[in-house]
């Protein structure tokens, strides 16, 4: 066996590494990776097909190509410990021997980094320098009689594998499946040069059910969706680029008349704003990026996934209309100013962060408030004038509205959210300091209104807030 | 109308208000209440504060009073109780004892059953108000409670009877109506009488914010996540009466009945009177006269050439004022505490502003002849500071805890507990607990600063006690300490000063430790035998060979030795006080030093005080030389010149000082003393602000100090050994004290497998370790090897290994550190052996599979070599912390590009202002708090130590290496000022070879 290793000393993304991986797969069907440090190639058969010399080359290319600027260190070796050993701490016409202890890490776990394994080998280690030992010739010239029950069995395994045996199992590396369908138009009028949207209904609609059912297979929903026009190509004339629309979603949604929906959508805006000028020939569909789902296993007669996967698509589709922040999860808190008792958050995920957003939960965490709050709030405080018993608003173009107001209850004294000051958290709300009371009114409405601290309520200014319905 | 507030909490309450008790005090008082319940929840933590505040607003009512959490099942609610009278206090504190006993801290409460019965057979259950918290009133009384049990409210009228009051409360919070419904119907259906209350916890409502900010300390969540704890606005705080009238004008019956209340309650903190244990008085005797009989036989045993007129003189003066005081039994008691300590051959000396008591010298708890050394008793004691007397007597650090459970035997835990400390917020923590609470939100800083010395919770006073003739629990709750077997009162020591309550304080000093073990060595019974004023030891002092020796043995002392050079005990005296921050910043160190070197002569504007500071040439070095120029060139009496004392000390807080300046100034005018002497002298008093000894407190030590440098400088290994023994102790690590002992040419060896013991001992002037030394082995370990080489002899390493039964790591490093020499192993053979061992089980007969030489039978060592020199050092440091090979800069020494001599030959030719360069072990780092941003190291090596000064801009260059590394290479322009030597340091480098070296311990930053 022969294996190279191409290793990053300052590291690779792991999309980059993986990429890397894929890369090389053309050189050998076995190929390795170790976290975000290196690439393993298995090369004892490729070897005899291309060449050493041109095995080095294209191995060596590919690491220059996805590394850029961070330079990538080779290790040949009779398997991925040692080859990853010489990578780490070899140079070239170094004899193993002089490699120092920590070149045993390389051996211990070549694969995967073990932080048990780790520990052992630096405890290995330790003992090894106190015995006055500093590289792998000291570890190599100890008796072996003697060596299982003086440093363990790991070590004695180690050992072993120094001299190439008991060597590890070689997790084979495999790229990540695509969650891509694609479909060609086949008739005449679905592939004209400006089609109409229409067209590609139904092509779109068969390619969501199949990308559909693979998302679900896998318990996922898609958080971003790539849709690529390949447009034909025409000789002597310059080749277009296929048209390529992606989407980001707020709600990730797994369910296919959600997906059709979203995409269409999506793609009639664009053909109005840039028709294609050209034929499509193939339209592909991409789950981009992906959050896990619900159940893996879907209950049949379990409704309730469905009402969810429901709720999810209308309000992915009302965010891209409207914008994220117009549609968003809210978490009700306890808080005594009843304009900030609501936070931001992000979508349930699980079933019990679903179960989490129901009543019962509010009142389990004690949100509700012991006194009552109105169940309608005013987008902003509206000003009234108090005349006698009557309360009037006057609100444009002929909005106003009065109440005779018949009792008032409070006031209920709110002040000092003071650590909400404005720049302070999501919220970025001001401080309050009001005087709120419940009118109840003669036509049976119960009004909430308030008065500020200090010189308005002396003045007597009034505002609407809220009321009960 | 009269409005007075029954439920109040203050900070106190520990992170349940957010005001101090003189706060609320003051603010009650400016708003015109006619009086203040102070009802701090478990405890009556702010009373006596409140209490001492509440006497500069005559006619202001300090109502006193706790709040007690009962329970009942799953039910749990506040009562509030009001002591009307004494027997009312005394019931209030022994439930609050009862709730505390046996509970973790934290979680006070009495189980239901347990309350009723308590107050049902107290006298004075008549004596309280009681004021249940109910719904809106924080957490709520048992029957609002779920699951509470209907008519708690019936059964507490069972027992208060019309002392029961319902209290209201009127918050703007939406739930007031609600809240007077319920308050209506229960005074209605029994027949009870409501009561206004604001519930407030803090003074004013700008108040409000830090509150909400401890609150969220206190449940440890963030502001944003508090929810419903937070209040919803600001009203609990002491609202303008008027105001509270208008919102209770449905209501007047309840806004009237809390003024009436508190009106009802006429108990004072004033009313404690608290004795002192009296049965050390035989019967029919008095107690001054048994004092005085007890003084008159000491006297005789301290001057057995006959007792000196001015001794009697003095004695029957102190004995007037402490007869007329009222204190003979805290003197007795003191003398039989001193006295069981000497039975049991406890070394203890009294320090402080005791030693200036002859009556203190003769009982035998102080050890400084004050009528010799001419020291004021009412720097101790006097009649117009009218204040009990407090003694601190130190005893041996490790044998501390009998006296104290002595104390406890011989009073019970009824009559003695400990003295509480109320530990308060300082900057690191308010920062830290606080930003967790503010999360995001603003105004960390402002609260930060504002939360300064708030309570943060109970702790104990190192040793003070508190001891009564009767039950001590009548006068004060006492609750468990976090230490167990303590009790402790629920005041400190400020307050039970201001309730005229003695304590004696217990406390611990390693030093008399270390000595009473040398003394042991040397077959020595007391202090007493070591010769004076020996010429050898004060040589040594002087060249600043006082490494061990206790307080003269930090860096500032070494330095100050140097300059300073003692010839006689005075000089010691001086040099204990000298090196303090009252001096420094007085500017006193400096013309003394002039004028001990005869720089600068020695004048005196007036006869009088060559007698004052004759011994301190003419500079007032201590607090008691300007009580004497006060009492014998301004005209103060001596009670008068303590009380000028005290104001200097408390020059910043408050302004008493500047009215005593003027008499001061008038009366040093009028004994003809100049204009610049007098400005001379008031700057030196600016000084006495900061901390600084009184002479006595430092004549104490001095002689601490003798004692220890006589036995270093005379028997070195008898030193070492009882200062090893009696760690941890002192400014140095126990490596430092054996290198110094090697210096002092004493051999030291390596801890002993073949006789291994606990304590270090001596052989034949040989300092053997002991296993005290070696890391990872507790004492019981140690002393059961011990028990085991006695029962039978190790008779090899294998033999050793199996029984011993140390854990593998510890055996490691013994062997690495060459431990096992003593069985011919050497170290790497011997690790090389135990490694084998370690994966067999004892079970798999150890012994019989092993060799004497630890290796399996058959089986031969490889050659492993042996441990470099600097290699050998860093592994006895692994194992014990120290070397008894040898320093480790011996062995970098020569690593070293150009290396430099050792230290103590620059410290003996180097030339003041030349360039030194060099090379040592770290063992000290410090940034004084006085030294405005210097920082001070000191460098040892085989030969000495050296010390570094770094300014603060080379500090800030170079504190990455000075922090880093342990060896370094200094480089700088050396500064000599007589024997005192030190390096202004421009450069800082580590020194080769030592990465990842020896790992010793430093005195840092401390």
């Amino acid at each position: 066996m022969s294996v190279a290793c191409l290793r990053f000393p300052a590291g690779l993304p792991k999309a980059g590494l993986r990429a890397l991986g894929e890369a090389c797969l053309r050189f050998s069907s076995q190929v390795a990776l170790r976290g975000e440090e290196a690439v393993f190639v298995e090369t004892g058969g490729s070897r005899l097909l291309y060449g050493e010399a041109r095995l080095r080359a294209g191995l060596g290319a590919l690491g220059r190509r996805f590394a850029g600027a961070a330079p990538a260190r080779f290790g040949w070796g009779a398997h991925a410990g040692e080859a990853l050993a010489l990578a780490r701490h070899g140079a070239e016409g170094t004899p193993r021997e002089r490699w120092p202890l920590e070149a045993l890490h390389a051996y211990a776990s070549p694969f995967t980094p073990d932080e048990a394994v780790a520990r052992a080998v630096d405890a290995l280690c330790a003992g090894l320098r106190g015995l006055g030992l500093t590289d792998l010739g000291g570890f190599l010239a100890l008796p072996e009689r003697g060596w299982g029950g003086r440093f363990g069995a790991d070590a004695a395994l180690l050992r072993e594998r120094l001299g190439g045996r008991l060597l590890m199992g070689w997790p084979r590396f495999e790229p990540d499946p695509r969650l891509e369908e694609c479909a060609e138009f086949l008739e005449e009028s679905e592939g004209a040069a400006d089609p109409d949207p229409a067209a590609f209904v139904f092509l779109l609609q068969s390619l969501c059910s199949r990308l559909s059912a693979r998302l679900r297979g896998r318990a996922l929903r898609a958080s971003g969706l790539r849709l690529r026009i390949g447009l034909e190509r025409v000789r002597g004339v310059p080749d277009a680029a296929d048209r390529v629309l992606g989407v980001e979603l707020a709600v990730p949604v797994a369910e296919p008349t959600g997906l059709r929906r979203i995409l269409g959508e999506r793609l009639a805006a664009d053909l109005a704003a840039r028709p294609l000028g050209r034929r499509p020939v193939r339209l592909t569909v991409e789950a981009t990026s992906t959050v896990p789902g619900f159940h893996p296993q879907r209950d049949a007669f379990d409704r309730r996934e469905e009402e969810v996967e429901s709720r999810d698509t209308l309000l992915a589709r009302l965010a891209q209309r409207l914008g994220d922040d117009a549609v968003f999860y809210a978490r009700i808190r306890a808080r005594h100013g009843a304009e900030w008792t609501w936070t931001r958050r992000a979508p349930p995920a699980t079933p019990a962060e679903e179960a989490d957003l129901g009543r019962a939960s509010l009142a389990a965490r004690g949100a509700v408030p012991a006194v009552p709050r109105p169940t309608r709030l005013t987008r902003l405080p509206l000003p009234l004038l108090r005349a006698g018993d009557w309360l009037l608003y006057f609100g444009g173009s002929g909005k106003g509205r009065r109440w005779r107001a018949l009792d008032w209850e409070g006031p209920e004294r709110v002040d000092g959210l003071w650590w909400m000051a404005s720049g302070a958290g999501a919220e970025g709300a001001p401080p309050v300091d009001r005087d709120y009371w419940r009118v109840r009114t003669e036509g049976g409405m119960d009004l909430w209104v308030f008065c500020r601290q200090g010189e308005e309520a002396r003045a007597g200014a009034l505002w609407l807030r809220g009321w009960w319905s | 109308m009269a409005y007075a507030e029954l439920m109040a909490r203050s900070n106190c309450s520990f992170l349940r208000g957010a005001s101090h008790p003189e706060e609320l005090v003051d603010r009650a008082a400016a708003l015109g209440y006619s009086g203040l319940a102070l009802a701090d929840k478990d405890g009556v933590y702010g009373l006596a504060k409140a209490h001492l505040r509440a006497r500069s607003h005559p006619g202001f009512k300090l109502v006193c009073g706790a709040e007690v959490a009962l329970e009942e099942g799953d039910a749990r609610g506040g009562l509030v109780l009001l002591a009307r009278d004494r027997t009312g206090w005394a019931l209030l504190c022994r439930l609050l004892t009862l709730s505390h006993a046996g509970r973790p801290k934290g979680s006070a409460g009495l189980a239901w059953g347990d309350f009723a019965a308590a107050v049902a057979a107290h006298p004075g259950r008549g004596a309280l108000l009681a004021l249940p918290r109910g719904a809106g009133l924080g957490e709520g009384f048992l029957e609002g409670a779920p699951g509470g049990p209907p008519g708690a409210h019936a059964r507490l009228l069972g027992l208060f009877g019309e002392g029961l009051r319902v209290p209201v409360g009127r918050f703007l919070d939406g739930l007031d109506a609600r809240r007077t419904a319920a308050a209506r119907a229960l005074c209605a259906g029994l027949g009870l009488r409501p009561v206004a209350v604001g519930d407030v916890h803090y003074h004013e409502p700008g108040r409000r914010r830090l509150h909400d900010a401890l609150v969220c300390v206190r449940e440890k969540v963030p502001l944003a996540e508090a929810g419903w704890a937070l209040s919803g606005n600001s009203e609990r705080h002491l609202r303008e009466p008027g105001r509270l009238e208008a919102l209770f004008a449905d209501w007047p019956e309840a806004f009237e009945g809390a003024a009436r209340a508190a009106g009802e309650c006429s108990f004072s903190l004033d009313e404690l009177r608290y004795r002192y244990p009296t049965e050390w008085v035989p019967r029919g005797r008095g107690a001054l006269p048994h004092l005085a009989r007890l003084a008159l036989e000491g006297a005789r045993r301290r001057y057995p050439n006959g007792v000196p007129r001015e001794v009697h003189r003095q004695l029957a003066h102190e004995l007037r004022v402490v007869g007329r005081l009222g204190h003979a039994d805290y003197f007795l008691t003191i003398h039989e505490l001193v006295a069981f300590a000497r039975s049991r051959r406890i070394l203890c000396q009294g320090r402080g502003s005791a030693a200036n008591s002859a009556l203190c010298w003769c009982l035998g708890i102080t050890a400084v002849d004050p009528v010799r050394s001419g020291l004021l008793f009412e720097r101790f004691m006097s009649e117009e500071r009218g204040e009990p007397p407090d003694i601190d007597v130190d005893f041996e650090h490790e044998r501390r805890e009998e006296v104290l459970q002595h104390l406890y035997g011989r009073y019970g835990r009824d009559r003695a507990a400990m003295v509480a400390a109320v530990i308060r917020y300082r900057p690191r923590l308010a920062r830290a607990d606080l930003a967790r609470a503010l999360g995001d939100a603003p105004g960390l800083e402002g609260l930060v600063a504002e939360v300064q010395d708030f309570p943060r919770h109970l702790s104990i006073h190192s040793g003070g006690f508190v001891l009564s003739d009767g039950p001590l629990i009548d006068c004060v709750p006492v609750e468990p300490a976090r230490m167990e077997g303590r009790s402790v009162v629920q005041w400190d020591k400020y307050d039970l000063d201001t309730l005229g309550m003695m304590k004696v304080d217990v406390l611990a000093l390693g030093m008399l430790s270390a000595l009473r073990r040398a003394l042991d060595l040397l077959g020595m019974e007391d202090l007493a035998q070591i010769p004076p004023e020996e010429p050898d030891t004060y040589a040594m002092i002087a060249r600043g060979d006082t490494l061990g020796v206790f307080q003269i043995e930090s860096r500032a002392q070494m330095n100050m030795l140097g300059r300073l050079r003692p010839e006689r005990f005075y000089d010691l005296v001086i040099e204990v006080a000298i090196v303090r921050p009252g001096p420094i910043v007085g500017r006193m160190v400096h013309p003394y030093l002039r004028r001990r070197k005869g720089e600068e002569p020695v004048t005196y504007e007036h006869p009088a005080l060559e007698r004052i500071l004759g011994r301190t040439l003419g500079v007032p070095l201590f607090q008691e030389q300007v009580m004497r120029i006060a009492v014998e060139l301004a005209g103060f009496s001596p009670g008068e010149a303590d009380e000028l004392r005290r104001a200097i000390s408390s020059w910043r807080a408050d302004g008493r000082f500047a009215a005593l300046r003027e008499r001061l100034e008038r009366g040093l005018e009028a004994s003809g003393l100049s204009p610049g002497f007098r400005k001379r002298l008031f700057d030196e008093i600016r000084g006495f602000a900061e901390y600084g000894f009184p002479e006595s407190h430092a004549a104490s030590f001095a002689l601490l100090v003798y004692a220890g440098a006589w036995i270093k400088s005379a028997h070195p290994a008898v030193f070492a050994c009882a200062l090893l023994n009696a760690q941890p102790l002192g400014f140095y690590a126990p490596h430092s004290l054996v290198d110094d002992a090697k210096r002092h040419g004493v051999e030291v060896r390596a801890p002993s497998l073949l006789e291994p013991a606990w304590d270090c001992r001596l052989e034949g002037g040989v300092l053997l370790l002991g296993w005290r030394t070696v890391a990872g082995v507790s004492e019981a370990r140690a002393r059961g090897l011990e028990a085991q080489a006695r029962e039978r002899p190790f008779s090899g390493p294998a033999d050793f290994v199996r029984r011993a039964g140390l854990p593998g790591a510890v055996l490691r490093r013994l062997a690495l550190a060459g431990a096992f020499a003593c069985f011919g192993l050497d170290e790497r053979a011997a690790l090389w052996g135990l490694l084998a061992l370690e994966a067999l089980a004892p079970a798999e007969g150890v012994g019989g599979q092993l060799g004497l030489d630890l290796e399996p039978a058959g089986e031969a060592a490889p050659e492993l070599g042996r441990p470099d020199a600097f290699e050998g050092v860093r592994l006895e440091y692994e194992a014990w912390g120290l070397s008894t090979r040898g320093h480790p800069m011996r062995t970098l020494r020569a690593l070293q590009p150009r290396p430099c001599p050792p230290l103590a030959r620059i410290k003996a030719e180097g030339v003041h202002g030349s360039r030194v360069r060099a090379d040592g072990m770290l063992i000290v780092r410090q940034r004084p708090g006085t030294a405005k941003g210097v920082v001070f190291a000191t460098l040892e090596d085989e030969s000495g130590l050296l010390d570094l000064v770094l300014w603060r801009d080379v500090h800030a260059r170079l504190a990455p290496v000075l922090e880093a590394h342990s060896f370094l290479r200094a480089g700088g322009v050396l500064q000599r000022d007589r024997d005192s030597v030190s390096v202004l340091v421009g450069s800082l480098e580590p020194l080769r070879g030592a990465e990842g070296g020896v790992r010793a311990r430093s005195h840092d930053w401390r």
